[in-house]
């Protein structure tokens, strides 16, 4: 019979574990010191630890230490009140089998307990990452306890040390940059450079120099030689941000930097090495690019030497109280709205039941909003943004002032589902604007032209019945462009079965 | 740092009992620790805070938070956490504030007890 062992000071959590993991046939001892679990690991030899992070008198990620230098082997899970980002992170670094946080649920650990026994049973190898110490963190990165974003943690906390590259996925606003940053605080790499730049925000021949730098006359207005980032950042981390949206030129040139740690300059001969990690994130299908041609294969398969997904809020609605609670306090003391007490209960109702399509971007906002319009203590549904208060619906779904289309398939030969031509334009643009200028809105222009955006796009491809080279024409703008706001808006592009197509012969 | 909800239930019995895995005998053994425990550390708590010992106090503060976390007693969990925070010097506050303490502690207004509340979760009116 397998045995656990069970550290906590707390003994209703000895209790609970011993009950629960004994129901399922496994043997438990406990204990609630540190000093008697390292005394029981070595003369009992337990097939799994259950350890608390926080004892009387000794941290547990020193007492995993201590166990792992009597059996590098054993799975330590660790059980804490306090699910913060960091400790869950430095513990998956510390090479902890597990993480978990109460409220426990019993059912639940009791697969992970088992799953950890069959483990020390199967592998004779240790679980993870080097015992590096992490860095001293400024505070919470991420907010958050939901199984989804733990899982978020841990990956994190799986792949900062190590030096392959990282691909961050996920819907806008969804936090990849704090990723990002995360596995830069806890690589071994936290003490050299740390530069971002976003691929969509050049165009593409000043992305090129933006990166690799050029020389001298390289181009027109290239009246000195510049260096670039990958230059700039030898030794430490380059976060490419809408990876998706770099040129083929640009991509071909980061792919030979991956291989070989190698580039030149624009204009330039002279090879240049470089050390640095790339850590890219996206909110694009790259597959699906792939298959259009429009990324890189080979590339895709350097940048993803680890894939990190980040759910969209309306998958984590656990964590939406707490992460409300964050903003909240944050933007207290930033508008120093200091005698704001809370939310009313149908407040929060309301924000648990919104959509959220702009994630935590768009939670940030709000609330920022929300304490900005707030007249009293407490935070009631009026002092809401209307988009918000219009859009929550009890099953979370966001149902836009705009019409917006199902999750985007393929977008080629295909027309977007038909909206309703009568759906208002200039009218509710400008009711929209005149609510957000109510609510002293502090992103309107950014607001106001997703809007503007969204409908634009949306119509002018019903117009040209989902041809993407006829409606970047009408627009003025390139088919990147058109691509890259289908997969924003979520414009459905649905196949249109015509009546004289043949098959066969 | 404040309350996030007014007037949250006290405790959530059929959440507790869900994470249990139904196990009602559990829960109830469960209960008894937390009415045998929860005043000595509430006790503690406060000779720790009155003695200035912010490192005891955040400790039993901390375990008062994962005591009550069973129960789904979120406004007892989120006022323990928030005491934790402060005597840890958190973010809202640069040292441990021992008369902030003293005032969540007395002035904390969480809602009435309902069914289930754990007999007023060790005399309520310690907190309010």
């Amino acid at each position: 019979m397998a045995l656990v062992l069970v550290v906590d000071d707390d003994r209703s959590l000895r209790h609970m574990l011993t009950h629960s993991l004994e129901a399922i046939g496994l043997q438990v001892i406990s204990t609630a010191t540190a000093e008697q679990g390292l005394a029981l690991v070595s003369e009992r030899q337990p097939d799994v630890v259950l350890l608390d992070i926080m004892l009387p008198g000794r941290s547990g990620l020193d007492v995993l230490r201590d166990i792992q230098a009597v059996d590098r082997r054993l799975p330590v899970i660790f059980v804490t009140a306090d699910s913060g980002s960091s400790t869950a992170i430095e513990a998956m670094q510390l090479g902890a089998y597990d993480y978990v946080s109460k409220p426990l649920d019993l059912p639940q650990l009791n697969s992970l307990v088992q799953a950890a026994v069959d483990s020390r049973r199967l592998m004779s190898v240790a679980v993870a990452l080097s015992a590096d110490s992490t860095a001293d963190q400024s505070g919470k990165l991420f907010v958050g306890r939901s199984a989804e974003i733990l899982e978020v943690f841990k990956a994190i906390g799986r792949v900062a040390a190590q030096d392959v590259p990282v691909l961050i996925r996920g819907e806008s606003g969804t936090g990849k940059e704090l990723v990002a940053q995360a596995l830069y605080q806890h690589s071994h790499r936290k003490n050299e450079p740390f530069m971002a730049i976003n691929c969509a925000a050049l165009p593409d021949t000043l992305l090129e120099s933006e990166l690799f730098g050029h020389e001298k006359g390289s181009f027109t207005g290239a009246d000195r030689r510049r260096i670039g980032k990958f230059e700039q950042c030898h030794g430490g981390t380059i976060f490419l941000d809408e990876v998706g949206d770099m040129a083929p030129i640009v991509q071909g040139k980061v792919l030979r930097l991956l291989q070989d740690q190698r580039f030149e300059r624009v204009g330039g001969n002279e090879t240049i090495s470089t050390d640095v990690r790339v850590i890219t994130a996206t909110n694009r299908p790259l597959e699906e690019m792939v298959e259009e041609k429009t990324f890189r294969a080979d590339l895709l398969y350097r940048l993803n030497g680890m894939t990190i997904f980040l759910p969209p809020l309306r998958h984590r609605r656990d964590d939406i109280p707490l992460l409300l609670k964050h903003f909240l306090a944050r933007a207290q003391q930033s508008l120093n709205k200091l005698h704001i007490e809370g939310m009313s209960p149908d407040c929060l109702e309301i924000l648990m039941n919104y959509g959220w399509p702009g994630n935590v971007r768009e939670m940030q906002s709000v609330v920022q909003q929300a304490v900005l319009n707030a007249i009293g203590p407490i935070i009631i549904p009026d002092f809401l943004p209307r988009e918000v208060t219009q859009n929550s619906s009890p099953d979370g779904e966001h149902q836009s002032t705009w019409k917006e289309q199902q999750p985007a398939s393929r977008p080629t030969d295909a027309s977007p589902t038909s909206s309703d031509p009568q759906h208002p334009t200039i009218a509710d643009l400008g009711a929209f604007i005149e609510g957000q200028l109510k609510s002293k809105s502090t992103d309107l222009y950014t607001s106001v032209l997703d809007r503007v955006e969204r409908y634009l796009f949306t119509r002018v491809l019903q117009e040209t019945n989902g041809n993407q080279s006829q409606a970047a024409e009408i627009l003025g703008v390139t088919r990147g462009k058109i691509r890259d706001r289908i997969a924003s808006f979520n414009i459905s592009m649905e196949r249109k079965v015509r009546a004289d197509t043949k098959v066969g012969e | 740092m404040i309350p996030l909800v007014q007037d949250l239930a006290v405790t959530d019995r059929e959440i507790s009992l869900r994470r249990l895995g139904g196990d009602e005998k559990l829960l109830a053994a469960l209960a008894g620790f937390f009415l045998e425990d929860a005043p000595a550390l509430m006790v503690q708590l406060n000779d720790a805070e009155q003695a200035g010992d912010m490192t005891n106090a955040a400790i039993r503060a901390h375990s008062l938070k994962g005591l009550s976390a069973t129960f789904e007693a979120i406004p007892f969990t989120l006022l323990a956490a928030e005491i934790e925070s402060l005597a840890r010097g958190g973010p809202s506050s640069p040292r441990a504030n021992v008369a902030a303490i003293e005032n969540r502690i007395r002035s904390s207004r969480c809602g009435s007890p309902n069914v289930g509340s754990l007999n007023s979760l060790v005399n309520w009116q310690m907190f309010c």
